[in-house]
């Protein structure tokens, strides 16, 4: 009787192993750490004169690139300082031109000729878009905070507005001036006007990469659109879409969970094309007969490639080598075209005068030149600078099979301020990354993350269908993610007092006992309305409405009423919220 | 569920096997009774007066001893046999010497199986007929006991292979040597070809060696057998990553019932196996494919027995030797 029981019990043990086996690929390439590691991709670093000068902004190597295209060489590499990022350019007066310096909140104006930087200006923490008027003379700086600052082009401020958080591109659009908003893909004006896209019954528009102003006048707008349909997370075998995954794809001309639209504003009218097919785009430049050149840093290369290695298994891809630069007519768009060449990462494009096209590839850094369509002869111009391959970048922007990258809902590191709503989850807003994850973990609002290797394999390989990673490349990218942490964008107008008086009162409520450590929160889970949470951190936290998890809270100061409410008895008097949200809009 | 099917495996695995020899072993140590030599001269040639269609070649000596015991000592039945009587008689009186001539050690076995055996076994019924109608030594010739013979059997086998949602398809070549009746080593080696192959195109090839008990079952040419197996599962799957290969421990329980006619016979087996690790494949974190360990054959085929003849004598001191 004992033998048996012992028989049973040890069969019981023997059954328990199961042994799972991942089809997912594994991708154990070499680990590349570049000596400075790139940050997120910001895209749009590449304007060009009307004498044929390409200026390119290299945010990787903190240069500026000046570039004759018709003699096909460099003419000046002028170096910034470290941390610089160099971003948008604007045209100035007497053959200047004006840099954004993302990193050190100033902005750079250059002598394109001469090669040198002729004055800096500290402006905002986080600078972004700026706009050059030819009526005075004059500059507008976007602020990330949402300070929009008029300057002198010698650089002395002349007016200042604070507008909402979140602003990008500024457009002077018939000698008005208007702003754009990067997660929420507005464009608002001065007088209070605004631009919109329209949602579909499947897709809400979010993250505006780029805002420009047409040759009719017209604002044209290369943003991103959000499915708002619920997404499997936990698909049984039937439900996962052939050669996709649970985020989808599968197909070759889909639009996935994200996809890249165009949308043109013209008098009254709202013209959204909808690109399927559509990998992480970043920057677009279009002709007058309507032919839009896009940036597709997160194109999938050949080498990505899953190919069966079962007999008689094609891959249906094959055919179709993606490249990382797309030109679509805006009318009729397809699903990008075949193009065998390598144009190396591109990251930005524009079109010059005589029509060619003209891209900046990040890595390897160089400029492309493109006479005909994609597919054609061109022309390279290699730019100086270390190289800046890094696979933690590498990770974090490549498309996977249901065509997203990281970046995808986490543009420029950060979140896309979407609420994903997730079958068998619920509704869940991307989180920010550039908050300085260090010592975060678990991740996800749930903490059902316990660490990047669990991330990894469970977003990237499971649920976008990306590749699975080396334990080493693993490590590689957490240290990749670990760096990215952006300053606080304190708006500035709050009055000093009010944001102290809130700090008094953030401790005072209690909010410090949870919304602790150097990112204030991420470091405990707590039980807020019946649900655990991870606590989440607080900095940057006015650039991403909506709040709380499932965004209950449209803005901060709901959000600070909601945490009142549920974190003490007492209800919350008005002057005390608004003077915690003074304080937290400073974080 | 897993754990109430493991048990309920694990009860049949290890409770079927040790059923069959348990029958075994009443014979032989009834066999090795200090009784039994005494009569081995009589049941030597008790086989010769065995009905020519005795039904149960093992039931027929043991029923012949009764009759014959109460008439007389060795050399009395030897007169109504002429023929063949004087086989059997050297071998008992000079036994080491005389047994190669295997004719009476065949007889030594069931011989051996002394009257209470006779009595377990009502089916049998009236010893008493049976003296009477023996008549041909034919019988003894021709096919002597299966348990004395040594076989060399093949099985070819196909069938499908339930696991509890999927059914596979089997080819097993399954080699079985030793005694006709009675025990005998076997190895097998097969293939199963699993089904679902769109994502994971799976073939497990199952090699094993172990025993089996076979007896005659009911009446001439249908045998019986169970047997008990390890052995090894091999594993191999093609997927979008190429070949993959793993081992598995593997045991099965072969249930199997044959037909001969003449040396090729049919067979119809039941095959239980466990195979100890489940083997899920997952892609994007979605099982694709899975396979139990637990799982039930039913193969028909074909057997050829490609040595059939005396085995040698097993050497006991209690056999032969008075
Ligand atoms: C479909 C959009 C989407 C994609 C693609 C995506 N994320 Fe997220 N990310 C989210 C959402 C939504 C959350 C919150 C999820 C939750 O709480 O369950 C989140 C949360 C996170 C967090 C948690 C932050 C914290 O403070 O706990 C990290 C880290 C993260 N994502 C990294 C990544 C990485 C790395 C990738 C690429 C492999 C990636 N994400 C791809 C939407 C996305
Ligand atoms: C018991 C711990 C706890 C206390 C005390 C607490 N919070 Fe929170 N806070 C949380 C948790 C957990 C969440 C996430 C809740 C959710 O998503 O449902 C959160 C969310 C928030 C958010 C939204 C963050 C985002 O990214 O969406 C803000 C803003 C906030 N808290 C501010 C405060 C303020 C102000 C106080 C003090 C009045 C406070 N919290 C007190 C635990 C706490």
């Amino acid at each position: 009787m004992t033998y048996l029981r012992a028989i049973a019990v040890c069969s019981l043990v023997l059954t328990s192993c199961q042994d799972a086996i991942d089809l997912d690929p594994l991708d154990n390439a070499v680990v590349v750490e570049s000596t400075v590691r790139p940050p997120p991709i910001l895209g749009g670093t590449l304007t060009l004169t009307a004498d044929d000068l390409a200026i390119a902004a290299d945010p990787d190597r903190d240069v500026i690139h000046v570039v004759d295209l018709d003699a096909g060489e460099v003419r000046h590499t002028i170096a910034l300082k470290p941390g610089d990022q160099p971003h948008r350019i604007a045209l100035g007066s007497d053959g200047r031109a004006h840099v954004v310096l993302r990193g050190s909140g100033s902005v750079a104006t250059i002598d394109p000729l001469e090669g040198t930087v002729t004055a800096r200006h500290a402006l905002c923490p986080e600078p972004r878009g700026i706009a050059f008027d030819d009526a005075d003379t004059s500059l507008y700086v976007a602020c990330a905070g949402g300070s929009l600052l008029h300057l002198t082009e010698g650089g002395s401020l002349l007016e200042r507005w604070e507008l909402e958080p979140d602003l990008r591109d500024v457009l002077i659009v018939n000698g008005e001036v208007k702003v754009s908003l990067f997660r929420s893909a507005k464009v608002i004006g001065l007088d209070g006007s605004r631009l919109a896209v329209d949602s579909t019954s499947d897709f809400v528009p979010h993250v505006a990469w780029r805002t420009w102003v047409t040759e009719f006048g017209d604002v044209a707008m290369l943003h991103q659109l959000a499915s708002t349909k619920p997404v499997p997370i936990n698909p049984g075998p039937d439900e996962l879409p052939d050669g996709g995954s649970p985020y989808g794809g599968g197909g070759f001309c889909d639009t996935g969970l994200v996809s890249t639209a165009i949308t043109v504003f013209s008098d009254g009218e709202v013209r959204t094309t909808q690109l399927p097919g559509s990998k992480l785009t970043v920057d677009a430049a279009m002709t007058a007969d309507g032919f839009v050149a896009m940036a597709v840093p997160g194109a999938i290369r050949p080498e990505d490639r899953v190919k069966s290695k079962r007999p008689n298994q094609e891959t249906f891809f094959t055919d179709f080598p993606e490249n990382s630069v797309r030109v679509e007519h805006k009318d009729q768009p397809g699903c990008g075209s075949p193009d065998e060449n390598d144009y190396g990462q591109i990251t930005a494009v524009a079109y010059a005068a005589s029509g060619r096209l003209v891209m900046q590839s990040r890595e390897p850094a160089q400029i492309v030149i493109l006479d005909g369509p994609p597919g054609g002869v061109f022309e390279k111009i290699a730019l100086e600078g270390e190289a800046r391959f890094d696979t933690g970048h590498e990770i974090f922007h490549r498309a996977t099979d249901s065509g997203l990258s990281c970046a995808s809902c986490h543009p420029e590191g950060t979140d896309d301020g979407h609420v994903w709503d997730f079958k068998d989850l619920g509704p869940r807003r991307t989180q920010a990354l550039d908050v300085g994850l260090a010592d975060t973990a678990p991740y996800h609002w749930d903490g059902d993350m316990a660490d990047f290797d669990v991330l990894m394999a469970e977003v990237l390989a499971h649920r976008m269908g990306g590749k699975r990673q080396s334990p080493e490349r693993g490590d590689s990218f957490t240290r990749w993610m670990f760096e990215q942490q952006r300053p606080a964008v304190a708006t500035g107008v709050a009055d000093a007092s009010l944001a102290a008086a809130g700090e008094t009162l953030f401790v005072s409520y209690g909010c410090a006992t949870c919304h602790d450590g150097p990112a204030f929160g991420g470091q405990r889970t707590e039980r807020i309305a019946g649900q655990d949470k991870q606590v989440p951190t607080l900095r940057r936290i006015s650039l991403h409405p909506p709040y709380m998890h499932d965004g209950r809270a449209p803005t901060l100061e709901a959000a600070i009423r909601d945490m009142i409410v549920t974190t003490r008895s007492t209800a919350a008097p008005e002057a005390d919220v608004d003077a915690i949200a003074a304080y937290l809009r400073e974080l | 569920m897993l754990c109430s099917l493991s048990l309920a495996f694990v009860v049949f695995v290890f409770g079927s096997p040790a059923s069959a020899p348990a029958d075994d072993v009443p014979l032989t140590k009834d066999g090795a009774a200090p009784s039994g030599p005494r009569e081995l001269p009589a049941g030597a040639s008790a086989p010769l007066q065995a009905p020519v269609q005795s039904p149960r070649p093992s039931a027929g000596p043991a029923e012949a001893i009764a009759p014959l015991d109460p008439g007389a000592g060795p050399s009395a039945p030897a007169p109504p046999f002429p023929g063949d009587g004087p086989a059997p008689l050297p071998a008992d009186f000079v036994a080491p010497d005389a047994r190669p001539s295997s004719l009476p050690a065949d007889g030594v076995a069931p011989l051996a199986e002394p009257r209470p055996e006779a009595s377990e076994r009502p089916s049998v019924g009236a010893p008493a007929p049976v003296a009477p109608l023996g008549s041909g030594p034919v019988l003894t010739t021709t096919r002597p006991d299966p348990r004395t013979l040594r076989a060399v059997r093949i099985d070819l086998l196909v069938g499908p292979v339930w696991r509890i949602r999927t059914t596979e398809a089997l080819v097993l070549f399954n080699l079985e040597a030793g005694r006709l009746q009675g025990f005998s080593g076997t190895f097998h080696a097969g293939m199963f070809v699993a089904p679902d192959r769109d994502v994971v195109g799976v073939n497990d090839f199952p090699i094993g060696a172990g025993f089996v008990a076979r007896r005659r079952l009911g009446r001439d040419s249908l045998w019986g057998s169970v047997g008990l197996t390890g052995g090894i599962l091999v594993h191999r799957a093609a997927t979008d990553l190429g070949l993959v290969h793993r081992v598995d421990p593997d045991f099965q329980v072969p249930l199997k019932f044959a037909w001969n006619a003449g040396r090729v016979g049919l067979s119809v087996a039941l095959l239980q196996g466990f195979s100890v690790r489940t083997r899920t494949y997952e892609r994007r974190g979605v099982e694709v494919w899975k396979r139990i360990p637990y799982r039930i054959g039913l193969a028909i085929g074909l057997h050829f027995d490609v040595g059939v003849g005396r085995a040698r004598p097993r050497r006991s001191p209690t056999r032969g030797v008075p």
